[in-house]
């Protein structure tokens, strides 16, 4: 949810608005908005403020409470299993954009993670040196071609885009763990993915989120440009264009 | 010596000049390379020294102004308020800008336990400089740095931008600076007295 964008739940009637809504609007092939362009901005920032409250009261002294009372142990297994439940969307994705090398990786991780780790509680697959990737639907429309459409703060799922928005029902259906049966023990874990992987997530990025939140002046604006620079990052798969560098000599000396 | 050598001799140096000329102003991989081995290992040996995280926000700010060109740095994070300041109004912002970014960098010092930073590859970006590719793993995450080398007009390479995990640190400073500026209604004054507060 907040702030990375990790929550996947999305309504089926809420994402074909939205997508009808993305035909209509007729997005540009940029795979991120323009940094200056946020047509939102206000129902954004409304959201923002809304996001900002619930975290406050609510997801930060949770996670403080879960960084507290949970021991070392039980952590790690629990971030070891966040991250072990997301392989098969990102090795699904990894095929639906080609990318052969990190579906094999992903699946070689997965593998392992299942059989040497205990489905997923121990991580034997990074200290072998099998790389993580993380490919979601948002990522894999955009190598498609898809233009993201405007900045959207969605209330409690956070920061997002239209694409991306609409993309979480695309992982929501490529998620296995969708089809699995109706036993008590799949219900269980089915509810609590999100919610586990949101406090989870808060807890280990707690005083980077506390200082982006509470120690700068416009956070708004902090948690657009963080996302948005994140995505096209994710989208790149970390390679760095000649364009994305800054030029510091391109004015006249300061 | 011959006239026929004298005049080979000096189309060498010639030539040699003109070569020195056109390569003066691209840093080499090896160059680049170097200079971030020696800004990491300077920042590590500062990590694990005793004492408080925030004390050692003046010798980060020297680190940093011996090999980034800060001024230009700190232009560039003004955006498109950079060409309306002063000279003393630049003065001034460059001065509070090396401030608050030791501040901020060596306030995150608290997380990290001076874990070797690894230099993986530098690639050679043509005009825009070259990217040394590192990584860092701390309690178990592999972070990626990565740091644009350039050179700085005299002939020395130095580090423009810092991109952890895909974030520049231009490109976000630049977005939360401009924003703040545009609310405070385009006062750079007022923009500076703020920065010298913020993240303090």
């Amino acid at each position: 949810m907040m702030f990375f964008g990790f929550g996947r739940r999305v309504g089926f009637s809420g994402a074909m608005a939205i997508g009808a809504a993305m035909t209509v609007s007729g997005c540009a092939s940029t795979i991120v908005p323009d940094a200056g362009s946020d047509p939102l901005q206000g129902f954004n920032r409304a959201m923002h403020t809304v996001n900002k409250g619930v975290d406050t009261v609510a997801l930060r002294p949770l996670s403080q409470g879960y960084g507290y009372v949970v021991p070392e142990t039980i952590k790690h297994v629990i971030n070891n299993e966040v991250r072990y439940v997301q392989l098969p969307i990102s090795f699904a994705n990894s095929v639906l954009q080609g990318d052969v090398e990190r579906a094999g990786e992903t699946f070689a991780r997965f593998f392992v993670n299942s059989t040497l780790g205990g489905l997923g509680a121990l991580d034997p697959a990074t200290e072998i040196g099998i790389p993580e990737h993380s490919e979601d639907f948002g990522q894999t429309l955009a190598v498609w071609g898809v233009g993201s459409g405007p900045y959207i703060e969605l209330p409690l799922l956070g920061p997002t885009t239209l694409r991306d928005g609409v993309a979480r029902a695309g992982d929501y259906a490529l998620n296995p763990l969708t089809y699995i049966g109706q036993g008590a023990t799949t219900e269980a874990i089915k509810m609590a993915e999100t919610p586990v992987r949101i406090v989870d997530t808060r807890y280990r990025f707690g005083k980077l989120l506390d200082d982006v939140l509470y120690e700068t002046e416009d956070s708004y604006t902090v948690v657009k440009n963080t996302y948005l620079q994140r995505r096209r990052s994710a989208i790149l798969n970390g390679k760095i264009e000649a364009d994305d560098l800054p030029d510091i000599y391109e004015a006249e000396p300061f | 010596m011959n006239r026929r050598t004298l005049l080979s001799l000096a189309g060498g140096v010639a030539i040699t000049a003109a070569i020195g000329a056109n390569t003066a102003h691209a840093v080499t991989t090896d160059q680049a390379t170097a200079l971030v081995q020696s800004v990491t290992s300077q920042v590590i040996a500062l990590i694990k020294q005793p004492g408080e995280a925030s004390s050692k926000a003046p010798q980060l700010r020297s680190i940093m102004a011996q090999n980034a060109d800060m001024r230009q740095v700190a232009g560039a994070a003004l955006g498109r308020y950079a060409r309306g300041a002063s000279a003393d109004q630049r003065d001034r912002y460059v001065a509070a800008y090396e401030d608050y970014v030791a501040r901020t960098y060596a306030d995150r010092f608290t997380e990290y336990a001076g874990e070797e930073i690894r230099v993986n590859g530098a690639f050679d970006y043509g005009s825009k400089g070259v990217l040394v590719d590192s990584s860092v793993n701390a309690n178990g995450q592999v972070i990626s740095i990565k740091w644009q080398v350039r050179d700085d007009r005299s002939g020395q390479p130095k580090i423009n931008d810092i991109i952890v995990e895909g974030l520049s640190m231009i490109s976000s400073q630049q977005a939360e600076f401009t924003q703040m500026i545009q609310q405070m209604g385009g006062d750079i004054d007022a923009f500076i007295a703020r920065l010298q507060t913020l993240g303090a």
